[in-house]
């Protein structure tokens, strides 16, 4: 064989495997918008009740709200303020703050005047040294736990140890919790005929809202153009991804943002694993882990209506860090639980979502990126197509503003959110400029966190925060 | 290149496989448009009448106009209306009889009955949903019916709405209701019906049921806050398995009588740790009092002394969670629950810190927590 028949092999080769994989992609993503809309139309549709009434609102199941907080001070007080405030008869807030190097805790004493208290527990998950427990004098349903520095996911812990109730709610200390999201998530928690282990909302972005005693009183899209992107990822990724997999029970990530979960379950498998920056996604995979073989059944469900706010990136730095490390905890995920991929011992999770994940989620950005540079040596060998390139191409760019575009039109059936018409169309013009940079750009930093995986590197990054 | 390799039927098929979704993102593009467009007008619409509405229904509330000419002048079957009276409604901005009246006199309840013949389930859950809110129940024996109907939405909705209306025929479906779930949804059966206030004489049939299930059930649906007359019933559980025996000191701390607190003190050595914290819990609502008076007439009678005896012995337990729950109830019992609580100072040091703050601050509110 000669070096050019090589090469024309190669190529064939290498062309046939990006055309499967194409194809492959988005019929996965396809079926999961057909699953996704049948979920929110079929949540969108359940008429809204209180969770009780009269005399029955002393047996719903009480709620622990664990607020892990690293150099929060800006927001800290409002953040709990709003918490304790929120729609519900039996909810506690615990701060814990993981060694803030700024005034987290000098904050939390000076505006709900803390004592130090100290609490016996029963049964503990291993956690770097606590300093000390606070109880505030003000506002009974608060404690604070102050501790070394030792990550999100070790903070999460010792929130679980101390926590006292049936459930608790992780969420992150930037997040607005809408004031009746905690009774459509206990709602379903009650409901279901099977053991509720694990439940999320749907997160939106808060940059540019008006917010007006914790509440966000009307949504805005963000002026600047990274964060009102991020509008229209977190849209379709909430949507049409989660809701999809939450369709056949095999949603394999809550987010760390805003996620209600059964104590008991999450102290079963140990709490949160201390060695990933994905404990959010490693939580719940392991947790369908636990459940698939203990025989139990069981739910793992993603709600489209109850809505928590959160701030998101609005530098292209913090932005990318924050995508890498998506992007590592993902792959850390997938190798932690690598025996549970392609196990049809665990089900819908182990045939269909984790390959899904570990194919299009964790390999594609590097078969992405892989493509933009065959591309150049294609084009500097002399045998690029242009006909091929751009049919290709245009497909790609059109399925993908079909899917956001179905996921906006999905939003606007049923959530309604963004009242300026002007921001709706936005939306729907950020849906195709997405395709043209930002996406590219995106890919890059998910193989910056493979990179970063590879090399293992454990850095968490930094995230700009500014008062709400 | 495939492309090359596998000829023009490639390139072919992926060409008018573009053009249809071309075609299908245009016509979705078009179709998010309109629904911008139908969304604004819709919600301008409703914004500019909202006031006018608004004023109509205080005018008929005040007696500055009748019925009739509040009819004539909202328009007969006004969809948009309909809605702004279920969410007044919900955030009872005007008294739930007035928007009732009008919601029937306006025809929606006819509309409603319409509705339920349909085969969806969203429309009968909804509108049961809706007849929540406004406190209407008309057609008792279509919504009895559908307690018992193959969704599960329907059902719930079904019970939400009877519950709320105390109606009489729960008590005797309480099995058929139980029967389509598994103990999963009990919790949430329990705390629905609990809101539907069964008289004593309507927990029988459950009480009295050689089914576990149904059984606790009765238990907890007994213990409603103020119902001195359940204690007498629920003492006869105290011997039962550990979970009813749980449920039995969970409703009499509901109930919240002191009358409970001799079945508690019988019961303090109970084998069963979980037994014990409930104990501890029960005692801590029974003290816990808003009101100075409620707190004088605890203090000042014997059994006084018999809430802190038995928290004393369950804060020295050999269980940690039992202890916990005893101090924290003794938080709730003023002077004199602090002196007890002094006695474990130098064994439980931080539980006898957190109790004494919880106890200058007011004590525990176990209803909340």
């Amino acid at each position: 064989m000669t070096m050019s028949e090589i090469l024309w092999t190669f190529i064939a080769f290498y062309s046939l495997f990006v055309l499967i994989y194409f194809v492959m992609i988005n019929s996965g993503y396809l079926i999961l918008l057909f699953l996704g809309i049948d979920e929110v139309l079929f949540h969108s549709r359940k008429p809204d009740f209180d969770i009780c009434d009269r005399e029955g609102c002393k047996l719903v199941p009480g709620i622990t709200i664990i607020v892990p907080a690293y150099n929060e001070e800006k927001i800290i007080s409002e953040s709990v303020k709003s918490l304790l405030d929120l729609d519900y008869p039996r909810v506690e807030v615990l701060v814990v703050n993981d060694g803030s190097s700024d005034n987290t805790l000098e904050e939390l004493k000076r505006n709900f005047k803390l004592i130090e208290i100290t609490r016996e527990i029963d049964e503990k998950i291993d956690t770097v040294p606590l300093r000390a427990i606070y109880n505030s004098i003000e506002e009974k349903r608060l404690t604070v736990i102050d501790k070394e520095n030792g990550g999100k996911a070790d903070a999460l812990n010792a929130g679980l140890s101390y926590a006292r109730t049936e459930l608790v709610l992780a969420i992150d200390a930037d997040t607005l919790v809408e004031k009746d999201a905690l009774q459509k998530l206990v709602r379903k928690y009650m409901r279901t005929d099977s053991r509720v282990v694990a439940l999320g909302g749907i997160v939106r972005v808060l940059n540019n809202c008006q917010v007006i005693s914790s509440e966000v009183t009307k949504a805005k899209l963000p002026k600047k153009f990274l964060p009102a992107m991020q509008v229209m990822e977190y849209i379709r990724a909430f949507l049409f991804g989660r809701s999809g997999w939450s369709r056949i029970n095999s949603l394999p990530i809550i987010s760390g943002a805003f996620g209600l979960f059964e104590r008991k379950a999450l102290m079963e498998i140990g709490g949160y694993r201390t060695t990933t920056v994905g404990e959010d996604i490693d939580a719940v995979v392991r947790l369908h882990k636990k459940m698939k073989e203990k025989k139990e059944e069981y739910d793992i469900s993603f709600l489209p209506d109850p809505v928590c706010w959160t701030q998101v990136p609005e530098k292209r730095k913090t932005l990318s860090g924050q995508r890498s490390r998506w992007q590592r905890g993902l792959i850390e995920t997938l190798t932690y639980n690598k025996e549970m991929i392609f196990n049809p011992k665990y089900g819908k999770l182990g045939v269909y979502a984790l390959p899904f994940f570990l194919f299009f989620e964790m390999f594609g950005p590097i078969i992405e990126m892989t493509g933009y540079i065959m591309f150049i040596i294609f084009f500097l060998l002399g045998v690029f197509s242009l006909p091929y390139f751009l049919l290709f191409l245009t497909v790609a760019v059109i399925f993908g503003v079909l899917i956001s575009l179905s996921s906006l039109f999905l939003a606007e059936l049923t959530l309604k959110r963004y009242e300026d018409p002007i921001d709706r169309l936005k939306l729907l013009l950020l849906a195709v400029l997405e395709n043209f940079g930002y996406r590219q750009l995106h890919t890059v930093w998910r193989v910056k966190g493979t990179i970063q995986f590879l090399r293992k590197e454990s850095k968490w990054g930094e995230m700009d925060r500014s008062e709400i | 290149m495939i492309y090359n390799l596998l000829g023009d039927w490639v390139f072919d098929f992926v060409y008018y496989f573009m053009i249809l979704l071309g075609i299908l993102l245009f016509i979705i593009s078009i179709a998010y448009i309109l629904l911008i467009y139908k969304n604004i007008k819709e919600r301008n619409w409703i914004e500019k009448r909202r006031p006018y509405w608004e004023n109509l229904l205080k005018d008929y509330e005040d007696g500055k106009i009748e019925k009739r000419h509040l009819i004539k002048k909202l328009g007969h079957k006004n969809e948009y209306f309909r809605d702004y009276l279920i969410e007044l409604a919900r955030k009872d901005k005007f008294s739930k009889d007035l928007l009732k009246d009008i919601y029937i006199e306006c025809g929606y309840v006819i509309e409603d009955v319409d509705r339920l013949k349909s085969k969806k389930w969203y429309k009968k859950a909804q509108t049961f949903a809706v007849w929540k809110h406004l406190k209407i129940l008309t057609n008792d024996r279509y919504i009895v019916y559908q307690l018992l109907s193959q969704n599960n939405e329907v059902r719930l909705a079904a019970l939400d709405l009877l519950t709320i209306h105390r109606h009489p025929i729960l008590k005797k479906k309480l099995e058929d209701i139980f029967a389509f779930y598994s103990t999963h949804v009990d919790y949430y059966l329990n705390v629905k019906l609990m809101a539907a206030e069964i008289p004593l004489g309507g927990l029988e049939q459950l009480i009295r049921s050689d089914d576990r299930r149904m059984k606790k059930t009765g238990v907890i649906l007994l213990g409603r806050e103020g119902e001195k007359d359940s204690i007498d019933i629920l003492k006869k559980f105290k011997d039962e398995p550990e979970d009813i025996r749980c449920e039995v000191v969970r409703s009499i701390g509901r109930i919240k009588s002191i009358h409970g607190i001799n079945i508690l003190k019988e019961m303090k050595k109970d084998d069963s740790p979980r037994v014990r914290k409930e104990i501890a819990i029960a005692l801590g609502k029974i003290s816990y009092v808003d009101s100075l008076e409620e707190l004088k007439k605890i203090s000042s009678k014997e059994t006084a002394e018999d809430i802190i005896s038995i928290l004393h012995e369950l804060a020295n337990d050999e269980n940690a969670k039992v202890r916990l729950n005893a101090f924290l109830a003794l938080s709730n019992l003023g002077k004199k629950g602090r002196e007890k609580i002094e006695d474990f100072r130098d064994e439980y040091p931080g539980i006898t810190k957190e109790a004494l703050l919880k106890s200058f601050s007011g004590g525990v509110n176990f209803d909340n927590v």
